[in-house]
């Protein structure tokens, strides 16, 4: 059922036949004091200052002048900042590109034959010396066994002259 | 501005919306600055005015919005003030140049302090209705409400007043005629 709001009555107030309020005595009482205190009151404390609505419009007019005035300001220093921030950004994501290097995951810990075959041209940069000359071509060490790892450490450390490092 | 002259308006209406302003925040200073600020949203929105209702119903429409928003706003702090108010007797011996303390004695013999105590649609209907005035209709126009509702919410904000003098253990009957005829101290 849809909400109704005329369901929800506020309590009526007694009335008399030409629709005022049928106050009793004791309210009645209070409506006249309260009246009377208004009167008292405003009589007792009157406004202190004029109204100032030449001074209203004119913070009106001068509010709406530097809303104006600063709109422009604005738009220049939020186009600046958007520039500068895309400038940056430009700026960081050639950067980034320029100084990319491969992974060397890429190349030495997958055991299967087709990232070996992709390795060789890069694998001389990564693991120079007595480990790129064995084996010019694909080498993962992935493929070696346990005693032909053991073989190429050995060789690493006859070799100290050449600074070698691996990668896994 | 359009339907209405600004200066005229403040001329003809800032008296009665100041009145208004004193017995809805209960003390002068506040009740400047909101009558002032009545006619600077005036001011700013008076373009916004259609003719559809008085000029004087619609600036109390304004300053009940402003009202509430202070109260709103400010409802901490007014607690806080509360409790120093509340510590300060009402029947207290008030002594030359002591102007606060009689402006403050001043309002707490009113009943408008009381009605201060009332729920915001009670509070604003008594204020309408007998500080300044205004028809029922016209009460409706400004709360936008219910005829009925504006005379129920005077009906009710009259029990409730009579309800926090009894909790007081006052009785009407005894409240003075004029709670200001022995204030000549004060002026």
């Amino acid at each position: 059922m849809p909400f109704d709001p005329r369901l929800i009555h506020p309590d009526d107030a007694p009335l008399r036949a030409d629709g005022d309020l049928d106050l009793p005595d004791d309210l009645s009482a209070l409506a006249e004091q309260l009246a009377d205190d208004a009167v008292h009151l405003s009589a007792h404390y009157p406004a202190n200052r004029e109204p100032q609505v030449a001074l209203a419009a004119e913070l009106v007019q001068s509010a709406e002048r530097i809303k104006r005035r600063s709109w422009r300001p604005a738009t220049f220093v939020g186009g600046a900042a958007i520039a500068s921030v895309a400038a940056i950004g430009l700026t960081l994501s050639m950067w980034a590109t320029a100084n990319r290097r491969p992974t060397t995951t890429d190349l030495v810990t997958s055991p299967d034959a087709s990232a070996s075959a992709t390795a060789p041209d890069e694998l001389p940069a990564l693991i120079p010396g007595a480990l790129a000359a064995p084996s010019p071509t694909a080498l993962s060490l992935g493929e070696l066994s346990a005693p032909e790892m053991e073989a190429l450490f050995d060789l690493l450390q006859r070799d100290p002259n050449h600074a070698s490092s691996i990668s896994f | 501005m359009g339907l209405f002259d600004l200066d005229e308006t403040a001329r003809q209406h800032f008296a009665r919306i100041h009145r208004a302003a004193l017995v809805l925040c209960g003390n002068p200073w506040d009740a400047d600055d909101l009558a002032q600020e009545t006619f600077l949203v005036l001011a700013r929105q008076g373009s916004t005015f259609q003719g559809r209702s008085s000029i004087y119903t619609w600036l109390y429409g304004i300053l009940l919005n402003l009202d509430r928003r202070e109260r709103r706003r400010y409802g901490m702090r007014r607690r806080k003030l509360r409790v120093l108010w509340d510590n300060q007797p009402a029947d207290v011996g008030t002594t030359p140049g002591a102007d606060a303390a009689a402006e403050v004695t001043e309002w707490k013999k009113s009943l408008w302090a009381r009605v201060a105590k009332l729920p915001d649609g009670q509070r604003q209907a008594l204020v309408l209705r007998f500080s300044e005035s205004l028809r029922y209709e016209e009460i409706a126009e400004v709360l936008e409400c219910p005829l009925g509702t504006v005379k129920s919410r005077i009906f009710h904000g009259l029990a409730g007043l009579r309800r926090i003098l009894e909790e007081e253990g006052e009785d009407a009957r005894r409240l003075p005629a004029n709670p200001g005829e022995d204030l000549s101290h004060a002026v």
